[in-house]
C-alpha cells in the first residue's frame, strides 16, 4: 500500500489501516526504544503514543508530510523516547512531593470523566470521539454514523456533549471538585 | 449556565482554531474573568478527557494485534534459528540412525524408546543477530541396564559443538516417557539444575500414566517431532500466558520475568504432549495457530502426575 494511499484511507477514517501500520512497522519502531535501554513494554507504549499521533494528525487533515510515513514515524518515536528518558532522569533527581495532590486530583477528574464517557451510549461515544480525537468534520462524521445529514450529525454532538458536561458536573460536585 | 457560544468560544480556544488576536483577547477574558476561567478549565478536562478515552479504545485494539515476527522473518534475522535448524536436522538423522540400528538388536515387544535432553539457556534474540554459545556436558544417570543420558546444553560455540548433537536414547523395560525440559529466560544468564529421570521408578507409575495421560488429547505423533521444540518468549506484564504452537515452535507472550517457566515434553508410544509449568500452575499446550490464552489444567489427577514426572526428571 503506498503512502498517499494509507493517507486517503486514514482521512475516511478506516481504522484497518491504523492495524496495517502498527503490524507494518512495530519491529522497526521498537528497536529505537530497545536499542536505547528502554523495555519491550516501554517500547511499545512509545510507538502506540506516536502511531496515534499520525493517526489523529492525518485524520484531521493537519498533517503535512515531506517525508515517508515510516521516516516520520521513527523521527517521532526518537523524539518521545528522549522526552521520556529525561522525564525519568527528572523525576529520579527531583523532589515531587509538592505537586503530588495536584496531580492526584487531575487524575481523579480525568478518571471520573472517563467514566462518564462510558455511560454515554455509543452513538455519543463515537460522535464525541470522532469530533474531539479525530477532528472530523460534521460531513465526515455523518458518513461515519450513517447519519442522514450534517444537520443530524450537528444536533448529535451538541446534544451529547451537553448530556457530558452535566453528567461531569454531578459528579465533580458530588466528589467536592467544585 | 454558561451560555452555549460561550461555550463554543472556549472550545474554539482550545482547539487551537483562534487566530493570534483572537487568542491574546480570550486569553485576557480569562484572567479577568474567574467564571469564564473555571469554565474554560472544566472544558478543557472534558476534551482532555475524550482525547484519553479514544486513545485508550484504540490502544486495547492496537494490543489486540498479534506483532510477532512471522516464521521468514523470525528466520532471516535469528541466527538461532539458522543453528538450531542444524541441530534439528542433525538431532532427526541421529534419531534415525539409532532405531534403525536398534531395533535389529533390542526386543521387538518393546515398544519405545526414550529420549531425555535438557536445553537451557536459550534466549532468543529476535531483534539482533545475536552471538551464542553453548558447551555440552554429559550426564548418566546411575541406573545400570537402564541407562538415561541427558545433556545441558550452555555456553560454547553453536558452530563448534553442532556436530554433537545428536540424540541419546534411553532404554526402558515398560512404556517409556521421554521427559525434555527446556528452561528459558530471557536476558538474565541462567542454567538449571536438571537431573535425568529415574526411568525406573516411572515405569512403576506407568499404570497411573498410562491412565490419565493417554485419555489428553496428543499433539502429534510423528516422528519429526522428535526434535526439541523451539520456543520464542515475549515479557508482557500480564498475568495471563498467550501462545501459538505449531511445526514444533512455541510463541509465548507472558509475565516471566519474574519466574522463568518450565516445559514438560512427554513422549510415549501414542505421541508427544506438552505442558508448560508457570507459578506453580501447569498449562497444556495444543497446536494452535492463533494467538491465544494457553489454557490451564484443572484435572486433578493429570496434576498430581505431571507433578510426579517432573519430580523424577
Amino acid at each position: 500500500m503506498k503512502d498517499s494511499d494509507i493517507l486517503e484511507r486514514i482521512s475516511r477514517g478506516d481504522e484497518k489501516v491504523l492495524d496495517h501500520l502498527y503490524k507494518k512497522y512495530y519491529r522497526m519502531m521498537t528497536k529505537v526504544v530497545l536499542s536505547n535501554s528502554g523495555t519491550e513494554e516501554e517500547a511499545k507504549d512509545i510507538y502506540q503514543e506516536t502511531l496515534l499521533a499520525f493517526w489523529q494528525k492525518a485524520s484531521s487533515g493537519n498533517l503535512v508530510l515531506t517525508s515517508k510515513i515510516s521516516t516520520y514515524l521513527y523521527s517521532i518515536c526518537l523524539n518521545q523516547w528522549r522526552k521520556e528518558l529525561d522525564r525519568k532522569s527528572r523525576l529520579s533527581s527531583e523532589e515531587v512531593d509538592g505537586e503530588e495532590t495536584q496531580g492526584h486530583d487531575a487524575e481523579e477528574r480525568l478518571r471520573i470523566v472517563k467514566e462518564c464517557i462510558e455511560e454515554l451510549g455509543d452513538v455519543c461515544k463515537g460522535v464525541l470521539t470522532y469530533y474531539y480525537f479525530e477532528g472530523l468534520g460534521m460531513q465526515d462524521i455523518a458518513k461515519k454514523m450513517n447519519f442522514a445529514n450534517t444537520d443530524t450529525a450537528k444536533t448529535k454532538k451538541y446534544k451529547c456533549k451537553k448530556k457530558l458536561d452535566s453528567l461531569i458536573k454531578s459528579k465533580y460536585t458530588a466528589e467536592d471538585f467544585f | 449556565m454558561p451560555q452555549e457560544n460561550q461555550i463554543d468560544r472556549i472550545e474554539h480556544y482550545h482547539s487551537g482554531n483562534m487566530s493570534p488576536e483572537e487568542a491574546a483577547s480570550f486569553e485576557k477574558e480569562l484572567a479577568s474573568d474567574p467564571t469564564l476561567k473555571a469554565e474554560s478549565d472544566f472544558q478543557s478536562e472534558i476534551i482532555q478527557g475524550i482525547k484519553e478515552y479514544r486513545k485508550t479504545q484504540l490502544k486495547a485494539r492496537l494490543d489486540a494485534i498479534d506483532v510477532s515476527p512471522g516464521w521468514v522473518e523470525f528466520a532471516q534475522q535469528s541466527a538461532l534459528v539458522k543453528s538450531f535448524g542444524g541441530i534439528a536436522i542433525a538431532t532427526a538423522i541421529g534419531s534415525g540412525v539409532y532405531f534403525l540400528a536398534d531395533t535389529k538388536e533390542e526386543n521387538p515387544a518393546m515398544r519405545e524408546m526414550a529420549d531425555v535432553e535438557a536445553i537451557a539457556e536459550m534466549t532468543v534474540p529476535v531483534y539482533e543477530e545475536p552471538v551464542f554459545e553453548w558447551a555440552i556436558q554429559e550426564y548418566i544417570a546411575p541406573q545400570g541396564k537402564e541407562v538415561t543420558k541427558a545433556r545441558t546444553i550452555k555456553n560454547a560455540t553453536v558452530a563448534d559443538e553442532q556436530s554433537e548433537i545428536t540424540p541419546v536414547a534411553t532404554t526402558a523395560e515398560t512404556e517409556a516417557i521421554t521427559n525434555a525440559v527446556i528452561e528459558e529466560k530471557q536476558e538474565e544468564s541462567f542454567t538449571p539444575e536438571f537431573s535425568a529421570p529415574d526411568a525406573g521408578d516411572i515405569s512403576e507409575s506407568s499404570e497411573v500414566s498410562a491412565a490419565t495421560l493417554d485419555d489428553v488429547p496428543v499433539v502429534s505423533s510423528t516422528e519429526s517431532d522428535l526434535k526439541p521444540i523451539e520456543v520464542e518468549t515475549r515479557n508482557t506484564k500480564s498475568s495471563k500466558i498467550k501462545y501459538k504452537y505449531y511445526d514444533g515452535k512455541l510463541f509465548l507472550n507472558g509475565n516471566f520475568s519474574s519466574e522463568p517457566y518450565e516445559i514438560l515434553e512427554i513422549n510415549s508410544a501414542t505421541g508427544r504432549r506438552i505442558y508448560l509449568l508457570h507459578m506453580n500452575k501447569y498449562y497444556e499446550v495444543r497446536i494452535n495457530d492463533k494467538l491465544s490464552e494457553l489454557p490451564e489444567v484443572r484435572d486433578v489427577k493429570l496434576i498430581r502426575e505431571l507433578r510426579l514426572i517432573k519430580a523424577n526428571k
